[in-house]
């Protein structure tokens, strides 16, 4: 979600003075004085956030039945909060962790306005309309502008190949959580919000699945949670730490994030409608120290509460890898949360989540194969931080670091030279008459001659997260490149197997990169425009759902929308967090379930070209021998069709 | 000549209501709708306004 412009947070719309709302004097809900033409007298008084601040005065004259009960929403209180810090805390330490949780936790709750006129507090307010109220919320501008990490990141597939609800049925946030779950009261002492009996839950639509003709629903329904066979791999969260930067702004911040799926026992199976035995746990940032700027030792009870917390991703998918073949999940050791998966110092709080090896079903031994080619997978162009570790300083093993030089100051793997792709002029600008398009081959190969490197060379590109990094290296095969790899994991992966990092820059002698382009591996917008349709041609735009489903485009694009006839393939769904890649076979699994197979021409396209490079350098490396990028993308498509 | 008169009589009449009503639609909008259904305004007054968020803060749940 971009940010608003300072005036585009307060500048009213004319609409607006023709709706009921619109006809209500400004200072009957925001007070300040109307007949000032000065700012400061105008906003003397003045409220900005009236339905946080006093609901029952702002909103409760019209829509009092509503706000009777809207007020002590989970929205409105965050109730949850104390009494889980309380369950953990030092209590005669309890002033420190109150503020903090005042200054830190309590800054995400929001009122009326957050979720029907404005984005809320969190996410720096802001109309979303010029002041027009809405009666149904903003999937972009409000739910996902606090509940964006996770949940929409992985409903919209910026990780993971996002949420069927949303890809297939166009469902927003509001088609589950409806206004009864959010204007729901919350009772005294409800231990958390899966308690409360107004949320919404996945037999509110798919009632009676184990009566129906889907053999796993009747063997498995009521014994495990509906998420742990249809989510994907989902982000867990570790070590938040709250404290004020120099300037007294509060923050939080997360020490490390791993996408993983583990399955769990049921702590809490008292919870309406989860009578279950397994469900899905996600690590939840609680750190006993995560308080510590207010004062030591405020969590002398940390292990009253699980870290590893029951989880609802919302990365929904009828077919799932986990769900594919019986023995994905029966026997599968890594799949449950075991003891070894835990931190020092949440042992005990995971006590009743763990599952031991005795409770992991058994493996089964009849199964129906699933037969899956990776015969063809190119291993060559991916290795690991091991084999890297083994390889660095032979002859012709070049090393870049596609990061920001920024990042690479602050530590690189040694002997790695800094290229960033985003600077290095390989594409036309933003502003170009046509934007973000692969300049011409001689500049691109003078580029990466100057930084040292031959098109002979065995090339390993790494990054944080594996997006520029596979950027370049699709870069380096359409330059004649012979033999480039991505380092699995990045930089994140390198450091975790225990190899150091270095400051000390490293620079290569300039020399001619002598690569022979492969102009056949770009298709133009008129080229692709020929191909649609074709029986064996498919298209598979890697952009996230959002822009698929025309909430969202990019800045340069003249109209939200998609190529006719393309595959959504959001990339998240090929490459992990922290440029982790899942297993070939998993991946050649879930291309087939979008129809991509390899004996396919494989067009890739996004919005600017990137995304498109990443998922043709996957593609390769999964070995279709076929696959093309668009790289003029949507930008320039909408510009010009 | 008459007709002539009569179409000034009309058009002129039809400016003074147009006119008025655009007195009467400024002395209804209060301070606030004023200076927030302008554009230019607001951006002058807002000028220098400062984010309000830490560079180090996390991103959301």
């Amino acid at each position: 979600m971009a940010p608003l412009e300072p005036l585009e947070k307060v500048l009213v719309s004319k609409d607006f003075l023709s709706t009921p709302h619109g006809e209500i004097d400004c200072v009957t809900c925001h007070g300040g004085d109307s007949a000032s033409t000065d700012k400061a007298t105008a906003h003397a008084g003045f409220d900005p956030l009236p339905s946080v601040n006093n609901p029952k005065k702002a909103c409760g004259d019209c829509h009092e039945e509503i706000v009777a009960t809207a007020k002590d929403s989970l929205h409105a209180t965050l109730s949850t909060f104390p009494l889980v810090l309380k369950s953990r805390a030092n209590m005669k330490k309890w002033g420190h962790t109150e503020e903090a949780r005042k200054n830190h936790c309590a800054s995400c709750h929001t009122g009326c306005g957050g979720c029907h006129v404005s984005r809320p507090v969190f996410a720096q307010k802001g109309f979303v309309k010029g002041h027009l109220f809405q009666k149904r919320s903003d999937p972009i501008n409000q739910c996902t502008a606090c509940h964006g990490s996770r949940v929409g990141s992985e409903f919209y597939g910026q990780r993971g190949q996002g949420d069927v609800h949303a890809a297939k049925t166009a469902m927003d946030c509001v088609g589950c959580h409806k206004a009864k779950e959010m204007h729901a009261a919350v009772p005294k002492d409800l231990k958390g919000r899966y308690d409360l009996k107004e949320m919404a839950r996945c037999t509110d639509c798919h009632q009676d699945l184990q009566y129906g003709s889907v053999r796993d629903h009747a063997i498995h329904v009521g014994k495990v949670q509906c998420q742990v066979c249809h989510s994907q791999t989902y982000v867990n969260c570790y070590s938040c730490h709250v404290g004020k930067n120099s300037e007294g702004m509060a923050f939080f911040q997360n020490q490390r994030e791993a996408e993983t799926l583990k399955i769990g026992l049921n702590y809490d199976p008292k919870a309406p409608g989860a009578g279950y035995r397994f469900m899905l746990v996600r690590h939840v940032p609680s750190d006993p120290n995560m308080f510590d700027f207010y004062g030591k030792d405020g969590f002398t009870n940390f292990g009253n509460v699980p870290t590893w917390k029951r989880a609802s991703p919302h990365n929904i998918q009828r077919r799932t890898w986990q769900a594919a073949n019986c023995n994905h999940c029966h026997g599968n050791r890594a799949l449950f949360l075991s003891s070894s998966d835990l931190l020092d110092y949440e042992k005990q709080a995971n006590q009743k989540v763990v599952v031991p090896d005795s409770k992991v079903p058994k493996r089964i031994a009849k199964t129906q194969k699933l037969v899956i080619d990776t015969s063809k997978v190119r291993t060559g162009l991916v290795v690991d931080a091991q084999w890297l570790h083994e390889n660095l300083g032979k002859k012709n093993v070049v090393v870049v670091d596609a990061r920001s030089r920024d990042a690479y100051d602050k530590g690189h793997i040694e002997g790695a030279i800094s290229f960033d792709p985003m600077k290095s002029g390989f594409r036309t600008s933003g502003d170009a008459e046509k934007p973000f398009v692969l300049v011409d081959h001689k500049e691109v190969a003078a580029t990466l001659g100057r930084a040292g490197l031959a098109a002979d060379d065995h090339i390993i590109v790494y990054d944080q997260s594996g997006l520029t990094a596979t950027a370049l290296g699709a870069v380096l095969e359409w330059a004649g490149a012979t033999h480039v790899s991505l380092l699995d994991g990045g930089i994140e992966g390198w450091h975790s197997a225990g190899f150091h990092k270095s400051t000390e820059p490293s620079v290569r002698e300039a020399r001619s990169f002598n690569g022979t382009a492969h102009p056949e591996l770009v298709v133009d917008s008129d080229a692709l425009a020929k191909l649609l349709g074709k029986p064996n041609v498919v298209v598979v735009d890697g952009r996230a759902i959002d822009r698929i489903l025309g909430e969202t485009k990019h800045e340069k694009a003249t109209r939200p929308g998609r190529i006719p006839g393309s595959i959504n393939l959001p990339l998240g769904a090929l490459i992990m967090d922290n440029g982790v890649l899942k297993p070939p076979a998993e991946l050649l699994w879930m291309l087939k379930t979008y129809g991509v197979t390899p004996d396919k021409t494989v067009i890739t396209t996004c919005d600017t070209g990137l995304a498109a490079a990443d998922t043709f350098f996957i593609l390769r490396y999964l070995g279709f021998p076929d696959v093309r990028v668009h790289d003029e993308a949507w930008v320039n498509w909408s510009r010009d069709r | 000549m008459k007709r002539n008169s009569r179409f000034y009589t009309a058009a002129f009449a039809c400016l003074l209501s147009i006119g008025m009503a655009s007195v009467v639609l400024a002395e209804e909008q209060s301070g606030c709708i004023t200076c927030h259904l302008d554009s230019a305004m607001l951006s002058k007054n807002l000028s220098g306004a400062k984010s309000k968020t830490s560079a180090m803060q996390s991103g959301s749940g």
